[in-house]
């Protein structure tokens, strides 16, 4: 006979709480689900670890998290930044204050950092090239 | 552009151009603190070995480079 009782849910999901002892690790059956909320016109899940006591949700440890803006305009603003277009253009034409879209590239950069930092490890490279390219930063400066 | 040579900013990148890979870069001006930063971010990423650094050939590197790989060895 199988195990009594409702079948364990969210197995997929990990504690993003890096001083638990579960951290990072699914299936261990520490992470129930905790209600749910709406945030940016969407519903989002909450869930809580049993081993630290800590609620999070979908986007705890994303870019997106404690973001108000939903996704797409960010994801659009990113682009546009990209692309060469101001901080002031892209707030004039995603009709946002300038300081949103500041903030959301810091995120990004932030949040591209760690990446970085995460995927590339123990690179077994023979040879490592390094030069310097001069960069315009301070226009207004560099004209005087 | 009339203080291109050397002052304002510089990207300082350090790239594998075996497997086309921006290792990581650093915006400073041509300093020793930045070429110390960039080596320290560099080496972050590799694995043991020590690859073959090159660069164009600015004092910076060669200091920088001493500074995390270099052995003092006294001879009698």
């Amino acid at each position: 006979m199988g195990k009594r009782g409702p079948k364990p849910q969210f197995t997929s999901v990990a504690c993003p709480n890096k001083d638990c002892k579960l951290y990072g690790l699914t299936d261990q059956g520490n992470v129930t689900g905790n209600g749910t909320y709406t945030s940016r016109g969407n519903k989002t899940r909450r869930y809580v670890c049993h081993e630290c006591g800590k609620a999070f949700c979908d986007q705890t440890g994303t870019f997106y998290h404690d973001l108000h803006k939903d996704e797409e305009t960010i994801d659009l603003a990113l682009k546009m930044s990209m692309k060469g277009m101001s901080i002031e253009a892209i707030a004039d034409v995603l009709e946002v204050q300038s300081a949103s879209v500041k903030r959301w590239l810091a995120c990004a950069a932030e949040q591209c950092d760690k990446v970085n930092d995460h995927m590339i490890k123990n690179v077994e490279v023979s040879r490592v090239e390094m030069d310097e390219l001069w960069v315009i930063i301070k226009k207004k400066y560099s004209h005087e | 552009m009339k203080n291109y040579e050397d002052d304002g900013q510089w990207m300082w990148v350090s790239f594998a151009p075996g497997c086309r890979l921006i290792l990581d870069f650093v915006i400073g001006p041509r300093k020793q603190y930045v070429a110390d930063k960039l080596v320290e971010l560099t080496i972050k990423h590799l694995s043991d070995k020590i690859p073959l650094f090159v660069t164009d050939g600015l004092k910076f590197y060669r200091d920088s480079l001493l500074k995390q790989f270099g052995i003092m060895k006294e001879f009698p």
